[in-house]
């Protein structure tokens, strides 16, 4: 054989062994809900969510053992399984850290104060809201002293003994999914509506489920009064409507004007930061809802996506 | 590179069916880089229809510019083969100047950038002795570096900071830089003429072979009318200007006629390699036309083109140096503006093929600055003004937060390599060669 045709050869290899690498992917891709998975911007949200749900499919119907030789090869990625029984929140797996396996983890709080595991059952039973069970929690990974935050999705399962449980993975750090601010913001909006002033005290407590990486829900009325500060600001007096960003643009007026025909709004916020040359974005979320007999808006934001060339 | 591997020169016409497809290779890449207006309408939340007329229109104004710098009428026009595409440095400033005042102030800010590049055009023949050729080689090398942020980024599929690279991202653009680059090595006739466009097709086809969720961002495509005339969301006659913005436009403007400069400049060593110094003449006049293209896609409301690095690259890469294959490529955008599912696919091409194809074009920029650089015989003061140049216009790219706390207008000059590399070239060639210009005006004196 000529030596000319040797990168043909390598190429059509290469080709081939990307192709049947890439089956058992095919496979699963063609059974997950792509419609839900095209809600997230970041390809290792989808990643996450795939491998959860192919993950609670190979517990369910393989058990634990074919669960463990899968999330094997899912350690490039660095995503681990945990599996808790919903009951007595007994550990049944967990592959970061061996040490929880078959504790109790009841009154387990991370480094906010937050009750992970009440946050989880919450979150597995708001399936409107929130269909994948997100949670977000703080707290030094099994390796480290330092907290980090944790994003995990969750899925249900049958344990083998036929009681509930769930399965989940996380992955660590800050992502900025604008999905993560919508489900917050949609959750709020529903308590304020069915418990009125009461439930403020708990919407800004660091303990819910509101209040993650640097998002928090604020609350202002149409007149630009805030309820909850979007600068975090107690007893502050300054009218929103009048706030204007580093590109003289006007964000929550045009919230406001937008919600008067519709539900919901997206809108972007400019600022500039001294660690970077460019201006930076954050992307906000609102509703509007009714907090006892007046109608406010309820929002939150996070950084919007930042392209890696884009310094 | 010598004159008898030049495969057809710059007035030469390639016969019909090789100029078609030339044409369409140059064509292809104009398009694959045209991703930036779609990522500019979903930075300001914008529907899928505006994402459709706006690439639309920056297509068509795309292939007006491209046409135009293959003329040569009157001083305006190269008459190189160098397209103009959307390129990434307006990109933050439009950005910026949207969110400001809309489209009306975007276009008028984008217009007066244009009219800036028109008024140096003129000068550019008088600014000779600031451009030999260890300074043009330093500008046209970074001409092609400058963009590696953005083209890795693509090869890595990964468009978002802090996301994953996913081994298929990673494999398809490897497996298209592997068979462009082969192709242009090993291949013979038509594979190695058509290298670009071969690489991008099996590339593509791959990306949807192993990751067929991708398919389903096809599904939408029938339900976009097949022909159209692009409508934008303003008043034409609506345009604002605003004084804030002026300084930081006028600087980039300066950096895009600075682009286009390196970028004609390569134009003119590959077409006339013979050429011992540069011809200011069709670079001036590609200035022009450059400027004049900027301005024309500020009225038109498209984001501001400019010219491309990446089809110089790849004219030197098939060796198609004609100016006609720039025409006819023009004329190809300039048509693929008024389909819009040539629009929405542009939007929707994989990242990893886009970055293997921007890289292969890249690699031939950056390689014939260095060929300039190292043209003449380098004495000690060429060796500290390359060196030195190059160095720091690399650390904008390595460690760019150093730069974040100068002041506004410094952080301009040091916001890329090109513009930073250019300034630094030029300023420490001059200073190097002070003691020369003192002799010479001593030497006047004494006259």
């Amino acid at each position: 054989m000529k030596n000319k045709y040797m990168p043909c050869i390598v190429l059509i290899i290469f080709m081939a062994t990307s192709f049947i690498l890439s089956c058992s992917d095919r496979k699963d891709n063609l059974g997950q809900r792509n419609s839900d998975i095209n809600n997230y911007d970041y390809k290792r949200t989808k990643l996450l969510l795939k491998t959860v749900q192919k993950g609670a499919e190979i517990f369910q119907n393989e058990g634990l053992y074919a669960l463990k030789a899968y999330e094997k090869t899912q350690r490039f990625h660095d995503i681990y399984f945990y599996i808790y029984r919903k009951s007595d929140e007994l550990c049944i797996y967990h592959g970061e850290d061996s040490t929880k396996i078959n504790l109790m983890v009841k009154d387990q709080i991370d480094f906010l104060g937050k009750p992970i595991q009440n946050l989880i059952s919450e979150a597995l039973s708001d399936t409107i809201n929130n269909p994948d069970a997100w949670v977000h929690f703080n707290w030094p990974r099994p390796d480290n002293i330092f907290p980090t935050w944790k994003t995990a999705c969750h899925r249900k399962v049958v344990l083998k003994d036929g009681s509930e449980g769930f399965i989940g993975a996380g992955m660590y750090g800050y992502i900025s999914e604008k999905e993560f601010i919508k489900i917050s913001v949609k959750k709020a909006c529903s308590l304020m509506a069915s418990e009125g002033d009461s439930s403020l005290e708990y919407i800004q407590s660091p303990q819910s489920p509101f209040m993650f990486f640097d998002c928090f829900i604020f609350v202002y009325d149409f007149n630009g009064n805030s309820i909850i500060d979007p600068s975090y600001k107690k007893n502050s007096k300054i009218n929103l409507l009048l706030f204007r960003d580093v590109t003289n643009h006007f964000p929550f007026r045009s919230i406001a004007e937008q919600l008067k025909v519709s539900d919901e709004t997206w809108n972007m916020l400019q600022f500039t930061s001294p660690e970077s040359m460019n201006i930076r974005k954050k992307v906000i979320y609102c509703r509007k809802t009714k907090l006892g007999n007046k109608e406010v808006i309820v929002g939150s934001m996070i950084d919007a996506p930042q392209a890696t060339w884009f310094k | 590179m010598e004159k008898n591997e030049i495969l057809y020169s710059q007035n030469q016409v390639p016969p019909i069916g090789k100029l078609i497809f030339l044409s369409l290779q140059q064509a292809v890449l104009i398009l694959t880089t045209s991703i930036l207006p779609a990522i500019f309408i979903k930075e300001i939340s914008g529907d899928i229809g505006l994402s459709i007329s706006f690439v639309s229109v920056t297509l068509i104004v795309s292939g007006i510019g491209s046409i135009l710098q293959g003329f040569k009428i009157k001083g305006f026009g190269s008459g190189y083969l160098c397209p103009n595409v959307c390129g990434p440095s307006y990109f933050s400033l439009s950005l910026q100047a949207f969110w400001m005042g809309g489209f009306p102030l975007m276009r008028g800010m984008v217009i007066f950038a244009g009219i800036i590049e028109m008024a140096l055009a003129p000068m550019v023949k008088y600014l000779r002795n600031l451009f030999p050729p260890v300074v043009v080689g330093v500008v046209v090398a970074n001409v092609g570096i400058s963009i590696i942020p953005l083209i890795f980024a693509n090869f890595c599929g990964s468009p978002y900071s802090s996301d994953i690279m996913l081994w298929q991202d990673v494999t398809t653009a490897i497996f298209t830089l592997m068979l462009i680059t082969s192709l242009n090595i090993w291949g013979k006739g038509n594979f190695k003429l058509f290298c670009l466009l071969i690489g991008i097709t099996v590339g593509w086809l791959l990306y949807l072979l192993i990751i067929p969720s991708e398919n389903l961002n096809y599904v939408g495509l029938p339900g976009i009318p097949l022909l159209a005339i692009p409508k934008m969301p303003f008043n034409f006659f609506e345009l604002h200007f605003s004084w804030g913005l002026m300084f930081p436009f006028l600087i980039i403007s300066l950096c895009g006629s600075l682009k286009t400069f390196g970028n004609l400049v390569a134009a003119q060593k590959i077409t006339t390699p013979e050429l011992t110094e540069i011809d200011m003449k069709p670079i001036a006049g590609g200035l022009w036309a450059d400027g004049f293209t900027t301005s024309l896609s500020g009225l038109m409301g498209a984001m501001a083109v400019d010219t491309s690095s990446g089809n110089v690259g790849l004219a030197a890469a098939t060796k198609a140096v004609s100016r006609w294959i720039g025409i006819v490529a023009g004329v190809m955008v300039l048509v693929a503006g008024f389909f819009p599912r040539i629009s929405l696919l542009i939007s929707i091409i994989p990242p990893p093929v886009v970055g293997a194809a921007l890289t292969f074009a890249i690699v031939f920029m950056v390689i014939t600055g260095f060929q300039e650089i190292f043209s003449v015989k380098l004495d000690q003061k060429k060796i500290a003004v390359v060196g030195l140049s190059m160095i720091f216009s690399l650390c904008t790219q390595f460690v760019p937060e150093l730069f974040a706390y100068l002041p506004k207008s410094l952080q301009i000059i040091f916001s890329n390599s090109l513009t930073s590399s250019t300034v630094l070239a030029i300023l420490l060639y001059q200073f190097f060669h002070l003691d020369n210009a003192y002799a010479l005006i001593s030497k006047k004196v004494r006259l």
